[in-house]
């Protein structure tokens, strides 16, 4: 029996035979993010339940031990902790210099460009090479840092060596590295803000420290948030420049998730444990993005 | 001079042709095969030095295609930093190739894992003899009785290189004899801050682990033994103690001191005294030309003889390669004496061409031949890196001022469960 055609049915009619070209060109996206995103954090997840080993043939299924194998371990603790201090300092440093920076390098100067190109070296330098670069500049004999602090009488200090500097060793040379990187993003964003607003408030007497407080960081405050959460990332899940630096001592005292993950995984050969370890930095990394997206939803930035 | 290998090694340095004359004979030419059906041979192996090690291969890669019609071999250089982590999820994926160098610590771990094959029957029918290579180098390669791979290159990480210049400035007539005289020694080079007795590898890495190895060999003990874990001992505490009390004549900066830092140390004349292999000779020679150094056993304590820790690649072959005889050959042809001397990367395993080598291209050949006969391997096992994990912490926890008796129990507790 043939089915009376209503205005509801072409308007479904319609709409499926739009919808098929727009599935078809979704497909390959689909397909990239299920192979390269969905099946790798799956097949790990799966990797985390297991105890599996280099040395053993056959994966395990274990359920959770690892998860408590880990979270039984101070050292995890430890490396938790060491997360997020190396984490908050690399991004409070870069945030904090970036922006300075940037209200420097927007100075209308002669040779603006040049300036702005050499500042953003250290950002395009391999970290391995910024590593050994800092490692080198630490270097307690031969070192920048020590020459300095022999010009000024004071004895050279071995930064990296020392459990209660090592970090803060760590967190500096980093900042040197990504610094330019908020720069760029800034310069970028102030060279969006109204310039009236700042003469207004200019002209109503406002200070330049007020200025910049009441005028320009809220104009730039979309490229601030989304700048804060890339670094963020990045900086969490960093890895080459402490590898190379301090492999994560001494005695774990810079040891971070990417380390610890490398050294389970391919230090001890403990595929199991080191996914774990791995989900769970993810776990955190998750929640500080989560945190960043929701408030750059909330204020519109994402819009 | 009492061993056999000094004895051997004058005597060959000296008659070198004649055996090498033998092997080249008969290893060292490669005969016509029949065709084969157009076989890949997959072949990895890893750059560490600045030369390319890949370049040197391929002319004798190139002779092994032309004996070897049909065949292609395709090498793969990959670099250190990258290689074991490369190879280990290679193996993992299935997708490791024929042949591969391995540090000889990741040998036991590979024959655990099935990954590779034991070579014995090969090496029969090939006519292949464990005697033809450096007693210390062959026994990396065994696992369980088998050996799982042939030696190819190897050295011993520590010789003491001494500043003739600073030693004569401080009137001491040569370089010490034992942990005493090491001390001593020290202390009177020790000008701080400008000039120090030694240098002193601490950093969280392998390179700390040998040196660690070397006092505890040299002062009688081990750590582990017979698969029991025996670094609990008065004489491993005795030995980190004395490793910690050199680090008060080094520069600051211990616990992040690698290898390159110790070298650059003695190199610049800062120290007076550092541990390395005999491959930091050729870079001391072109950069440091000026520099009056020379190398001595190390010291051991007193009535005890100085024992290294071995360093050094095997080739092996994986388990999911579909043409082990061919392998065999490849590796027989790489490793035969003429072929060797000149694409080891340290000094070849090859008993005929490592004397070569050491002859012409290093400095107190015997000093060498010495601590190359007396060297010792790390533990062979599987947990090989685990192990070595937890020495470094331990050594790390050591120069950050827990007690030796302190972080040796802990260590040893933690070894014990692996």
């Amino acid at each position: 029996m043939q089915q009376p055609v209503t205005a509801s049915t072409t308007i479904r009619a319609r709409g499926r035979h739009s919808r098929s070209p727009a599935i078809w060109l979704l497909l390959p996206t689909l397909i990239s993010m299920v192979t390269l995103v969905l099946y790798p954090l799956v097949r790990g997840f799966y990797t985390s339940l297991t105890t599996s080993f280099f040395l053993s043939n056959q994966a395990v299924f274990a359920g959770f031990k690892n998860y408590a194998s880990l979270l039984h371990n101070p050292v995890f603790w430890t490396v938790v902790w060491h997360g997020l201090v190396w984490t908050v300092g690399v991004v409070l440093g870069q945030l904090v210099l970036g922006f300075v920076g940037a209200l420097i390098l927007n100075q209308p100067v002669k040779g603006q460009a040049l300036f702005q190109s050499i500042t953003f070296i250290p950002w395009i330098m391999p970290g391995v090479a910024a590593g050994l670069l800092w490692s080198l500049m630490y270097d307690p004999t031969f070192g920048l840092v020590g020459n300095i602090q022999h010009l000024l009488g004071l004895s050279s200090t071995a930064y990296l060596s020392n459990i209660h500097t090592s970090m803060a060793a760590v967190i500096l040379a980093a900042i040197w590295k990504g610094t330019p990187f908020t720069i760029l993003m800034m310069v970028a964003g102030l060279q969006t803000v109204d310039t009236a607003v700042i003469e207004a408030a200019r002209i109503d007497g406002a200070s330049w420290f007020k200025v910049i407080r009441h005028a320009v960081i809220p104009q730039v405050a979309p490229v601030l948030r989304t700048t804060a959460l890339f670094i963020t990332v990045w900086t969490f899940n960093y890895f080459d420049m402490i590898y190379v630096m301090t492999n994560g001592g001494p005695v774990n005292s810079t040891q971070i998730f990417p380390t610890y993950v490398y050294q389970l995984a391919f230090g001890q050969l403990d595929y199991g444990l080191g996914t774990a370890a791995g989900i769970l930095s993810l776990v955190v990394v998750g929640i500080i993005a989560a945190f960043f997206i929701v408030e750059l939803s909330r204020q519109g930035a994402l819009d | 001079m009492s061993s056999h290998w000094l004895k051997v090694g004058s005597g060959v340095l000296a008659a070198a042709a004649v055996p090498l004359a033998l092997v080249a004979g008969s290893a060292g030419t490669l005969a016509a095969s029949k065709p084969h059906n157009h076989v890949v041979l997959r072949v990895w192996d890893m750059n560490q030095a600045d030369t390319p090690i890949g370049k040197e291969e391929h002319k004798y890669i190139v002779q092994f295609e032309k004996a070897h019609p049909g065949v292609t071999v395709k090498l793969t250089v990959i670099p250190y930093v990258d290689y074991f982590h490369d190879l280990t999820v290679a193996v993992k994926a299935g997708k490791a190739p024929d042949i591969a160098t391995v540090d000889e610590i990741w040998n036991p771990a590979f024959a655990a894992s099935n990954a590779i094959i034991p070579l014995s029957s090969l090496m029969k029918r090939y006519q292949m003899s464990s005697s033809n290579y450096f007693k210390p180098a062959w026994q990396t390669t065994l696992y369980k009785g088998q050996s799982y791979g042939i030696p190819w290159s190897f050295d011993v990480w520590e010789q003491l290189y001494w500043n003739k210049t600073l030693f004569a400035k401080a009137h001491i007539s040569g370089p010490p004899k034992t942990w005493t005289q090491m001390l001593s020694d020290a202390k009177k080079l020790t000008h701080a801050p400008n000039q120090y007795g030694l240098a002193v590898i601490g950093d969280k890495g392998e390179d700390t682990v040998v040196v660690m190895d070397s006092l505890i060999y040299s002062n009688g003990g081990s750590i582990e033994k017979n698969n029991q874990v025996t670094f609990n001992s008065p004489k491993v505490k005795q030995a980190l103690t004395f490793y910690k009390n050199l680090s008060k004549y080094a520069p600051p900066g211990v616990a992040s001191a690698t290898e390159s830092t110790s070298i650059g140390l003695f190199s610049s004349g800062k120290v007076a005294m550092a541990f390395d292999g005999s491959w930091q000779q050729a870079t001391l020679e072109s950069q440091v030309p000026h520099l009056n150094w020379g190398i001595a056993v190390p010291p051991a304590p007193t009535g005890k003889s100085f024992h290294g820790t071995l360093g050094g690649w095997n080739l092996v072959v994986f388990k999911q390669s579909k043409h082990p005889s061919l392998d065999m050959q490849y590796i027989k042809w790489m490793t035969n004496p003429k072929v060797e001397v000149n694409v080891a990367s340290l000094i070849p395993a090859n008993k005929a061409a490592g004397l070569q080598f050491v002859r012409k291209h290093r400095r107190q050949p015997l000093v060498i031949l010495n601590t190359l006969e007396n060297g010792y391997p790390r533990p062979i096992s599987p947990n090989y890196l685990a192990i070595s994990t937890i020495q470094q912490n331990a050594m790390s926890e050591i120069w950050t001022g827990t007690p030796v008796a302190q972080a040796v129990a802990q260590a040893a507790a933690l070894m014990k469960q692996q």
